[in-house]
Parts: structure tokens; sequence; C-alpha cells
């Protein structure tokens, strides 16, 4: 990663502030705190003003992601399927909430807004492995299976 | 790279009728053709895993055969398809084709044997082709026979990775023939006639928006599209952009000459990955074959295009918003006026278009402004795209000609035999609203939908039934409308808040049991509607506007569910969770235990072979009990 801030253009334009951003996520999972004060160096914007414009958007996220990262579909059509229950029970399993990586590292969770799927609701992802038409039943095998890597 | 664009060039204008027999009728073939629908949905689906089996089956057993990805053809409850074509015999299309499948489909297919009849969606009969016995035509199903498919007439034949293929069916063809032929002026003369209006939901004119840039006097003028589409629920843009990316970008090209504009920007959600990686390979191909970039068709007129992922923010459908997301900052509106078609992108003109309105552009340029008006009514013309989901049978894109009634539309989702009655339809995501069955009547185009205070949106068409809870879905909308809300005025940043607060208040018991959480839960339904009154008159964008449409439509048409809900604390459709309460039925308890064991809050007791009861003060509704009770014994309330 130091070798990517490093290697960064000496003047970014600010027009391009969006654009660094998503390449760094696109790359690393997440946004850095040493990239952003970086960014701030070599575009002229002070940092909060960075964190203001990133946050402003669903895409950026600023904690590392875990090493199994679940999305989960929060579509009208998921929500109409009982995407709820689904939540709760998610919350029960692995203990965190909406962008939120578990202490260990092992998971990370994001509500994604439409995946597109929705004939096939409620829909989940994890490291992009989908599946569709999720029951409870099935996520805690699921959840169970990883546990015991 | 002339000789190229002369070719090109040449080649479109040979071109006058949209070919009905391009690609996919292929009468003389040698070998098997092997087409899978390839979306983001079917991937999702598992179509990926079918295509690796079906390909290891042709390397086994060594036969030749020509396999080509194309992309949804709008029916997602069909997932995955494969369709195949033998030499001489009609193509044939199966649904939901897992991986496990395609072996013993393909095992008989390729003899000339039909495989068991619920896995065939149809056939497209040819003319020159024999057609399969006793299967339906694709054409006929009730599905696809009462659309009017214009911007999807092609979705699920063209192959959107090759330009050729877009090209068999004469496309760009709109475009060479405008830009050598038609003057700016013309080209907006042409929009204003065909009386086209914005698909995104506010329904401007687009002749007018397009004439307004072009005379507007700048060295520099853009034009955008806007696909960032992030309403819950709506996924038309997303399929228009895989099936058929050519078809979008030709509309960019006519719309950037119309209003003279060097450079365009395709402005796609960053989420849609399958999307803007057509995309990016359509515009690829364009730029080689000299359909875009400098001095097309050597008229001297160069129209750049580039694509920009949005990096998420539902306010940037505004097209304001949309500009200062671009230019890297917040994506907050901007009073109007001034317009962006006066002062827009880093202060020039531009014209910010939604994705299905350009699509309609080459349509109309194509089979010509008479044709184009045929279809619709009155001051909406032409079709509109419907992304339904929710409790429909057949969940999927819908198009439908302008002012076709939400019956037809159900009569085309839905089943007749099916044993739910619909509740309700909800349509326009957030910012529309509820119409209930008395209404099915109501026409869907422009005039119709603004009288009766709702709002196409992107087009999202939600089926609900008993089984969905009216407060729980307007929740839903708010809470969605509270996290997207830009925070820049304060109408819509507090008055979502209130009413995301209201809500949650009605869909949950009084916790204290003290008196003034029943007034409060009482005051909260007269402030609903006041709130959404204040935040209707003064929010300063279309997404604080129409932010309480979902509120006051709920409210006018199931007062009776709100009611439900805030005097006898039920929710009919049990799906507010606070609302339930759990309890033992003592005729069926056996005693077993496995209730209390199971439940995370200690909240049921009870001896072994004696009934059980729940501590209700304990519960925390989470449902655990009712799933786990082998003998019914768990009752909702």
């Amino acid at each position: 990663m130091e070798e990517y801030i490093n290697s960064l253009k000496k003047n970014i334009d600010k027009r391009d502030l969006l654009l660094a951003l998503q390449d760094f996520q696109n790359k690393f999972g997440y946004v850095d705190q040493a990239f952003i004060e970086q960014l701030s160096l070599k575009t002229g914007i002070p940092s909060g003003k960075i964190y203001s414009i990133a946050s402003f958007y669903n895409q950026f996220r600023f904690i590392r992601p875990g090493k199994y990262h679940i999305k989960l579909c929060s579509g009208a059509a998921c929500h109409v399927n009982a995407k709820e229950n689904l939540v709760a029970e998610l919350y029960k399993l692995i203990g965190i909430k909406d962008r939120e990586s578990s202490p260990d590292g092992k998971y990370s969770l994001e509500f994604i807004p439409c995946m597109g799927a929705c004939a096939l609701g409620p829909v989940m992802s994890i490291n992009n492995n989908y599946y569709t038409q999720l029951k409870i039943k099935d996520l805690k095998k699921i959840i169970h299976d990883l546990d015991e890597i | 790279m002339k000789a190229t664009r002369d070719i090109t060039y040449k080649k479109l204008l040979q071109k006058d009728q949209y070919s009905e027999s391009g690609g996919m009728y292929k009468a003389g073939i040698k070998v098997p053709h092997i087409y899978a629908e390839r979306s983001t949905c079917s991937i999702i689906a598992g179509i990926d895993l079918t295509i690796h089996y079906l390909k290891q089956y042709f390397e086994e057993s060594g036969d030749e055969y020509v396999y080509a990805e194309t992309a949804c053809k709008g029916f997602c409850s069909n997932d995955p398809v494969i369709s195949i074509q033998l030499p001489g015999r009609a193509m044939i299309s199966f649904r939901n084709v897992f991986y496990n499948k395609i072996s013993s489909i393909l095992d008989s297919i390729l003899n000339n044997i039909l495989p068991d009849k619920s896995m065939i969606i149809g056939q497209y009969s040819h003319p020159e082709l024999t057609s399969w016995p006793d299967v339906p035509e694709i054409t006929q199903l009730n599905f696809y026979k009462n659309q009017t498919r214009k911007l999807f007439k092609y979705a699920g034949f063209i192959q959107p990775l090759s330009i050729e293929s877009y090209m068999e069916y004469n496309g760009y063809s709109a475009f060479a023939k405008t830009i050598t032929s038609k003057t700016h002026s013309e080209v907006c003369g042409i929009v204003e006639q065909s009386g086209l209006r914005g698909r995104g939901g506010g329904g401007f004119y687009t002749g007018e928006k397009w004439r307004k840039a072009l005379e507007k006097n700048s060295d520099k003028k853009y034009f955008i599209c806007n696909a960032d589409e992030s309403d819950p629920g709506s996924f038309s843009g997303r399929m228009l952009l895989e099936s058929n990316p050519h078809l979008l970008i030709e509309g960019v090209l006519i719309g950037a000459y119309a209003i003279n504009a060097s450079d365009a920007i395709i402005y796609v959600r960053s989420t849609y990955t399958l999307a803007i990686s057509r995309l990016e390979n359509a515009l690829q191909q364009a730029l080689s074959a000299g359909i875009t970039g400098e001095d097309i068709f050597g008229s001297g007129i160069n129209i750049r295009i580039s694509v920009f992922a949005g990096p998420g923010a539902y306010v940037c459908g505004e097209e304001t918003a949309l500009i200062s997301s671009i230019e890297g900052s917040r994506g907050m509106p901007k009073t109007k006026p001034p317009y962006p078609s006066e002062s827009g992108l880093f202060g020039f003109p531009t014209v910010v278009n939604n994705i299905e309105t350009i699509c309609n552009i080459p349509v109309i340029f194509s089979e010509g402004v008479e044709k184009f008006k045929a279809t619709g009514r009155e001051d909406s013309f032409g079709t509109k795209l419907y992304s339904v989901s929710g409790r429909a049978d057949y969940s999927g894109i819908v198009e439908l000609e302008m002012g076709r009634t939400v019956k037809n539309l159900l009569g085309i989702v839905r089943q007749e035999d099916n044993p739910y009655p619909v509740k309700a339809v909800h349509i326009g995501g957030p910012s529309g609203g509820f119409i209930k069955p008395d209404d099915f009547g109501l026409r869907l185009d422009f005039s119709a939908v603004f009288n009766n205070n709702l709002w196409f949106g992107s087009g999202s068409f939600i089926v609900l039934d008993e089984t969905n809870c009216i407060v729980d879905i307007t929740k839903y909308y708010i809470d969605f409308i509270n996290k997207e809300s830009c925070g820049k005025c304060i109408p819509c940043r507090e008055g979502s808040q209130r009413l995301l607060e209201i809500l949650t208040r009605i869909t949950e018991k009084p916790r204290t049991g003290q008196k003034f959480e029943s007034l409060l839960r009482f005051k909260g339904v007269t402030q609903l509607e006041e709130i959404s009154a204040i935040m209707k008159e003064t929010s300063l964008c279309g997404l604080g506007q129409n932010a309480p449409n979902t509120v006051l439509s709920g409210l006018k048409f199931f007062r009776q569910e709100y009611e439900e809900h805030i005097y006898e604390k039920k929710c009919a459709a049990f799906v507010c969770r606070n609302l339930k309460e759990y309890s033992v039925n003592v005729d069926n308890c056996v005693g077993c235990g496995i209730c209390a064991k199971r439940c995370p809050a200690d909240a049921i007791i009870g001896s072994a072979r004696n009934t059980h009861f729940v501590i209700q003060e304990r519960c925390i509704k989470c449902g655990t009990c009712f799933n786990a009770c082998k003998f019914d014994a768990i009752i909702v309330t």
C-alpha cells in the first residue's frame, strides 16, 4: 500500500478526487487514512473535506474488509421477501451490523442498495459467491460452515 | 483509421429498415448454436457454472458448436436461460438451466428429442425452419404477447459484446443518417415533434431541454446520460446497459450532436460492474469503428464519450447533484435557476437525460416520428419500462405502451389463478406511492399519474399481497430517504428523520407502559400529515418533495391499517416484529422443552413434559421458538 501511495502523481486535480478514491478502494477494498492524508497534500483539499466527500457516497468504506465480505441486498424486493429476519439472524450469528467488520477480521458486512436479482430475493453474496432465495436455515448453515474453516 | 470509418459509414447508409431476421434466426447454420443469456440476474442465479459445464460437455463429446453470449430478455424469474438452435430447426429456449441440468438437456436436444416440458419456455418459429411440435411460441406467451417492446425489442438477440451484432439489426444507421443530413436544429425539432418526455420521473419535454442548450452560445457543451439508478427495486437501466449498450451509445451520439456538444459522459452506478465493463467494451468498439471520437464520418464533428462510475448516492439522480458529483464534490443539489442547460458542468451548458429517455432516441430516428407517436396517448408517447418485483409470479422487465392500465400490467406478471389477492401496488420507488385495488383502472401515463399525486420514478413496480404490511413498506422507504437525504435543506433532512421516528413508534409496542407513550403514538399520525405537507412544499429538490408520497398515499388508502397499528397494536400481516406476541397453545404443547432451550432471551419457562409459558417482558420477538416447535404449539398474535 505504501508503494501505491508513494507512486501517486505529484499534483492531482480536484476533479479527479473521486476517481483516485475509487481506484484506491478497488485495489485495497477500503479507503485508508494514510491515503486520504496524502491525497490532501497532493490536491490541496483539507483531509476533513475529503472525508466529507468520501463519506457522502455509499461506495467508500473506511474499515478494512474481513476475510469473508458479506453483502446483503436491501432492495425493495428483498425487503418484501422478509429480509429483516435475515438481518436479525446474521447479527445473532456474527455480531456485526451494516458497514462493520468483526474484531477478528473474519467477517465484514455491507448492505447493498439493490443487486438486481429482484426475482430471486432475498440475495446475499460472500466474496462474490451468490446465495439466492435465502432462508434462515440456509444462512445458519453457510455461516456455520465458514466458522469451521 | 479513415478507411475503417468510410467502410462503416457506407455499410450503415445502405440499411433502411430494421431487419427482422438479423442475428438469431440464421437459416443456414451447419452446427448447433447455443446462446446463454448472461446478465447480472442470471449470474446470481448461477449461469456461469452452467456455461462451464456446457463447454465441458462439448469438449468431451468433441462435437462442433457455436457459443455466443447474449443478455437477459427481461423474464428474470426464468433465469438462467439457455437457447439452442440446431441446423434446420427453430430456436428453442429453456428456463432454470442450472449446472446439473445442462447435460441432460443437451443429451436429448442434440438427438432431436424434447426434454422435460417444464423446462421449455418456448420457441421462435421461422418459415424456413422446422418448428418443434407442441412447443409454445415465445412471442405468444402471456408475458411477451401483451408488451410493446421497442427498447427491449432485440434484447436477448443482440450480443452485447459485439458491435457487428448491433449493426445486423440496423444499429447506428439512424445516427449515420442524422449526422450527415440533418442540422442540429432539425434534430431538436424531430425530438420536439415526437413529444418525448423524460423518463427519469419529472416528465420534462426532452426536445425543449435540448433546444435551450442548443440556443445557448458557448464554446463547450456537455451531454450527460444519467444511468445512476439507485432506487430500490428498479433495474431497467442496468438491463438496458447489459443487453444492448450500443443502443445507449447511439442515443448519446444523436443527443450530443443535437446540442452541438463535443463531450458526453455516461454516469453509471459503480456497483453495476458488468454493465460498466460491457459499456466500456462497446465504447472501445465504436471508437475503433470510427463512430465516435474525432471527425466522425468525415463531417468534422467530434463527440468523445466517457464513462463515469458514480460512487453511489440516490440524490445524484437529481441533475444538479449529479453534476456536482462529476465535478468531484459532494453530490448535493443546487437551486434552480440557473438550469444546467444554461450553466451546468464546470459552468458550461449541459443536458442531463435519463438512460431510458436516451434509449428512445434511436428508436424515434429509425422508425420515424409518426410511428413513434402511434404508441401512447395524449401527452405521453412511446413506451415505459417497469421493473416488476415483489409478490409477482413473473418478475422482470416489462415494457408497456404509455396509457395502459395497472390492471393490464398485473395481467402480465400475475397468474390468473394466484390464490393470494393483490393488496396494493407500489410504483415509483421511494418517491412513488401506493395504488389500491379499486384504482387499478388507473392509466399509466404522465398526466394520469401526476394527477393522482404519484410518480413514475424510474419505473419500479412492486406487487404487494396480504403478507406485506403497508406501514412497514412505508417505513422502509422513509428509512431509505433518511439515509440518502443529502442534508442540505432542513425540511428533507429533519422531516425524514421525524417521519421515520413516528413510523418506528407506530410499529413498536409502548415499552414503558406510561400513558404519554400512547399519546405520542396518536399524535404521531396527525404529525405525519403535517410534516409531509411541509416537506412537499419546502424541500429543495425532487427527492425531498416526493419523499412523503408513500406516506400520504398509504394514509389515504390504507388508513385502517395505520389505525390497527396504533389502536390495537396489531400488524395483520405479521411483519412488524415488535408488535408480535408469541404465546404457547396449551393444547398442543407436549413439554419437549426445545423452545426453552433455543430461546436466546430465556423468556420461556416450564418443566419437562409440562406446558411451557412465554414471559412477555423478556421476549425479544425473534421467532426462534416458532421455528423450533415441531407441534405448532407456539402461536403468534
